[in-house]
């Protein structure tokens, strides 16, 4: 029944991407602006913006243009050329994209881990002395959260601890810009020193990851800590768990039958974060100088990439379809309620 | 008379409200014997509930139980948390009201009962397995294998009840607490449980207290039985002769509500819910509603009143309260 | 004695909001004060907006400049005051143009059964799987950089919000006995839903425009910040943090710090107004 499900939820994605790819490519093409015009700056004679257009395929009809746009996704993956860094968009995307993944899926980690933490002990234990301590910072931030900038957030984290404190370092990378970069296994510099057991190039990795990651964790944490600890508070005081206590089930047993009875709704949430993230890492990452998908985003706008934009967008909505897929096929192993 | 195997004193469980502490049981003391089932009756909200908690370490502040709870020598309200664990699940076990909601639903039933088990003492998960299956046969499931494996809301309300009661017994307890086991069954189902939670109290030989609201239940079940009314046991003894002879107006109101009487008596209707009356500051809690009621029942609370050397009611008239004189 | 009169009934209805959700009544507060300053406010600063004094620049805050001023020597007070009014208007604008769009759309989809309402519902999923911020960012940079794009464009993407919300009630409330028992005595589809549907359906939707506001003045915020947005020099809280952004690597802090404030305070006070509207709605509570 479970392997109906998911090859069903499978099946829909196949034309979800499809509409993805279209939407996306409609998006992009139906707005006003010419992009051969615009790759060619404001200098470029007539004759110029032809050839660009021409080169580019952009002189071709309509229809053609989609029909060339998905063969050439699906034949060799190909989403044309960028026009500022003069390499193919797709080699772009796939050099910059793990640096990015590393950032937004600490950031996730992070939060579930800390919001799981601070829900375990206000509810658990909320007598004890952290337990007391955290109930009025948790009010706090679950009123505050939503409402914090990302790239404020990072530049006063930046000023608190490089500049004030001199404990972290610069924005200005992944490491350190006088070490030698590792060798490229994953494009993730961090994790290539991980990789390739450098221990400069993993200690300065970590170090420049600790605010990005933190800013990101800060400023996206807010829904899945409310739930976390909604969930907890509601699981806690549930019939099943007061049935546990009066079989004199020990203390850590119970935790386990909180948490993993709280955990459903989370799951589905962090999906959406996931997603969240994505869209956040844009400034942080510009914030920080990290040289992921999101800076290069916000490269190609500023320089009017046209092709570099467009598979930007593809990117980030495929993977966000890719992110709630995996996630409604998790759910059925979590919440075996679920009904198929 | 053998030694009790449960002794309660004197238990007081008051609660916080916004008008000052409430005690919602109020002054329970009895005894349970090896191998019996007693019961207590009571409408809702007298604080049955309640009582089941206290004598199971579920009482959270602010609200407080004082009192005495005597088990085979250690007294176990002073007792810290951990100690209480020793005790619960192992020797004194609890059946809810609804199987459904009293097992987590994201954990399959093997699980919650091999939990159980190894809460309690050492098991290899081939001996855990063998005494989880064992049991969810004695209880009545059939294709216990099957059932180790299914999750709570896979199964239907008296087949999660089975299961409850599985997991209460599978440590063979000495005591076990049933609250309301029936609650929400359809009738023929809480027939075949009840008979059930008969039978295995006699081959597993613990001693059961089954708290109900219906007097016809623990008719059936119980060979003593305990009255509650506003927190109190109003009258205590052996069932048949309570039934027969009611030594407190309330009970004998109760009776005749269930149409357990043949004889109907009472000389006026009054309802006997228990919250909207207040009664006399120290006079008797069922004074507002009892038709026999004189000025001695407004001033004086009764204590405890023998009808016999195992029947006792809190009435200054017990047993006799129909020939009293009523002044109005 | 007549009956009470208006301002009575305001007064007291306030009154139960101040005791009831103590925190709507401070984002109510909190509201009207920054509307207050972002229609006066550039009346009222001590300097203008956008007047430079390179004499001046990255003085730290201090009795003639409050906030201090930036690497062009504006002050940081002032913009921050006028600032209020673009990103306050941006936000505004572009919620009630989001709602505009999504709502008829979502009752519509909602009411009528069929291939149109499942088209515009999976166009609105579509339009979801898409990182907000990127597909705007790109919108912007695609149309051109002028404030009218960008409330056309926020408000096209927060849309989906509506069309969802706005679906989801018309779809429930079309089942309930109430409105089947419109349809049957006759009255045309038009008019059950204004004055069936609508009436219930819209209170949930005013609660989600406030926090929207507050979304549209972050999503602004990051598109200026990144340069996708409003253009510097006018006034604006993102832009002014990007201008202190090198700064805050330089020690000074006060050119991002405040604009940043602003923005915070700002959203905060919108969703605390969130759950004041929440309440004056809610017809249980008469």
């Amino acid at each position: 029944m479970v392997w109906r499900y998911a090859l069903r939820r499978l099946a829909i994605a196949v034309p979800q991407l499809f509409g993805l790819l279209t939407a996306t490519f409609f998006i992009v093409h139906l707005l006003p602006g010419d992009p051969a015009r615009l790759i060619a700056g404001p200098l470029a004679s007539a004759a110029t913006i032809g050839e660009i257009r021409h080169r580019l395929g952009l002189d071709k009809p309509f229809f053609q243009q989609y029909l060339d746009y998905v063969k050439g996704l699906f034949t060799h993956l190909d989403l044309g050329p960028s026009s500022y860094t003069h390499e193919a968009v797709s080699s772009d995307l796939l050099q910059r994209f793990p640096a990015t993944f590393e950032l937004i899926t600490l950031a996730l980690l992070g939060i579930i881990v800390l919001s799981l933490t601070v829900g375990v002990v206000s509810v658990v234990f909320p007598t004890s002395r952290l337990g007391r301590a955290l109930r009025p910072l948790a009010f706090v931030y679950s009123l505050v959260a939503g409402a914090l900038p990302d790239f404020w957030i990072g530049l006063m984290l930046i000023y608190a601890f490089f500049f004030v404190l001199h404990i972290l370092p610069a924005p200005a990378g992944q490491i350190d810009l006088t070490l030698l970069p590792p060798h490229p296994i994953t494009g993730a510099q961090f994790v290539d020193g991980l990789l390739t057991a450098n221990p400069d190039v993993i200690i300065s990795g970590f170090l420049h990851l600790v605010l990005p990651v933190v800013t990101l964790a800060i400023v996206y944490g807010g829904p899945i800590f409310k739930v976390v600890v909604g969930s907890m508070t509601d699981v806690w005081g549930a019939e099943y768990l007061r049935f546990a206590r009066a079989c004199g089930l020990p203390p850590r047993t119970l935790i386990r039958y909180a948490v993993r009875s709280a955990l459903p709704p989370v799951i589905t949430l962090s999906a959406t974060m996931y997603a969240f993230l994505l869209a956040g890492a844009v400034l942080v990452e510009t914030v920080f100088a990290w040289g992921g998908v999101g800076q290069y985003a916000v490269q190609s706008i500023v320089n009017s990439d046209y092709f570099a934009i467009q598979g930007v967008v593809l990117l980030t909505g495929t993977f966000t379809l890719v992110v709630y897929l995996l996630v409604d096929l998790l759910q059925l192993w979590v919440d075996p309620r679920i009904q198929y | 008379m053998s030694e009790p195997v449960l002794t309660l004193k004197v238990i007081r469980t008051v609660f916080q409200s916004d008008d000052g502490p409430v005690p919602i049981v109020d002054n329970v003391s009895f005894a349970l014997f090896p191998g019996e089932m007693f019961g207590i009756v009571g409408e809702s909200g007298v604080g049955k509930t309640t009582l089941a908690l206290s004598l199971l370490n579920l009482i959270r502040p602010p609200a407080r139980v004082t009192g005495e709870v005597w088990y085979r020598g250690t007294e176990l309200l002073s007792q810290p948390d951990h100690v209480w664990r020793r005790f619960l699940g192992d020797e004194i076990s609890f059946i809810p009201s609804s199987g459904k909601a009293a097992l987590n639903p994201v954990f399959t039933v093997g699980q919650q009962l091999i939990d159980m088990i190894r809460a309690h003492r050492p098991a290899g998960d081939r001996e855990a397995y063998q005494t989880s299956v064992e049991m969810l046969s004695r209880v009545g499931l059939s294709d216990p294998d099957r059932r180790m494996r299914s999750y709570p809301h896979e199964l239907s309300g008296g087949m999660a009840q089975r299961v409850a009661i599985a997991i209460a017994l599978v440590n063979r307890p000495r005591v076990v607490i049933a609250d309301e086991p029936t609650g929400g069954l359809d009738v023929t189902i809480q027939a075949q449980i009840l008979d059930l939670m008969k039978e295995l109290n006699t081959t597993l030989d613990y001693s059961t207290i089954l708290i109900s609201r219906d007097l016809g239940i623990i008719a059936n079940y119980c060979a003593r039985v305990g009255v509650m009314f506003r927190g109190r046991v109003i009258e205590l003894g052996p069932l048949t002769q309570v039934y027969a002879r009611p030594g407190h107006p309330y009970t004998e109101a109760l009776l005749e509500a269930f149409s357990l009487r043949r004889e109907r008596v009472l000389r006026s209707r009054q309802a006997t819910s228990v919250a909207l009356v207040e009664p006399p500051p120290h006079g008797c809690p069922y004074e507002p509603r009892c038709p026999y009621s004189t000025s001695r029942c407004v001033e004086e609370d009764p204590g405890p009143n023998a009808l016999g050397p195992d029947q006792w009611a809190r009435c200054h008239y017990a047993g006799r309260f129909r020939l009293a004189p009523d002044h109005g | 004695m007549g009956p009470e009169s208006r301002l009575h009934q305001i007064l007291r209805t306030l009154g139960r909001l101040f005791r009831r959700r103590p925190a709507g009544a401070i984002g109510l507060c909190a509201v009207t004060i920054i509307a207050i300053v972002a229609i006066i406010g550039v009346w009222i600063v001590p300097y203008g907006p956008t007047d430079a004094n390179p004499a001046a620049q990255l003085e730290p805050p201090g009795p003639s400049h409050w906030f201090g001023t930036d690497v062009s020597g504006m002050d940081v007070f002032s913009r921050v005051v006028a600032a209020a009014r673009n990103d306050l208007a941006i936000g505004v604008a572009a919620t009630l143009l989001a709602l505009a769009i999504g709502t008829p759309l979502g009752i519509v989809s909602g009411y009528v059964r069929g291939w149109h309402s499942e088209l515009i519902s999976r166009g609105a999923d579509i339009l979801q799987a898409f990182p907000i911020f990127i597909l705007a960012m790109a919108l912007v940079a695609l149309l051109g950089q002028k404030i009218t794009n960008v409330i056309l464009v926020i408000a096209f993407l927060t849309s989906p919000i509506y069309l969802r919300l706005m679906r989801g009630q018309t779809y429930a409330l079309r089942q309930t006995p109430f409105v089947e028992a419109g349809i049957v005595v006759g009255n045309a589809p038009r008019r059950i839903i204004s004055r069936y549907i609508f009436p219930m359906a819209i209170p949930p939707a005013l609660t989600q425009v406030s926090v929207n506001v507050g979304i549209a003045i972050l999503l602004t915020a990051g598109l200026s910040f990144v340069g996708a947005g409003v253009r510097v020099p006018t006034p604006e809280w993102g832009s002014m943090i990007s201008i202190g952004a090198p700064e805050m690597i330089t020690g000074q802090w006060w050119v991002a710090t405040f604009p940043g404030l602003a923005i915070v305070v700002t959203v905060l006070s919108f969703s605390l107004l969130g759950r004041a509207i929440e309440f004056l709605t809610d017809p249980r509570q008469r």
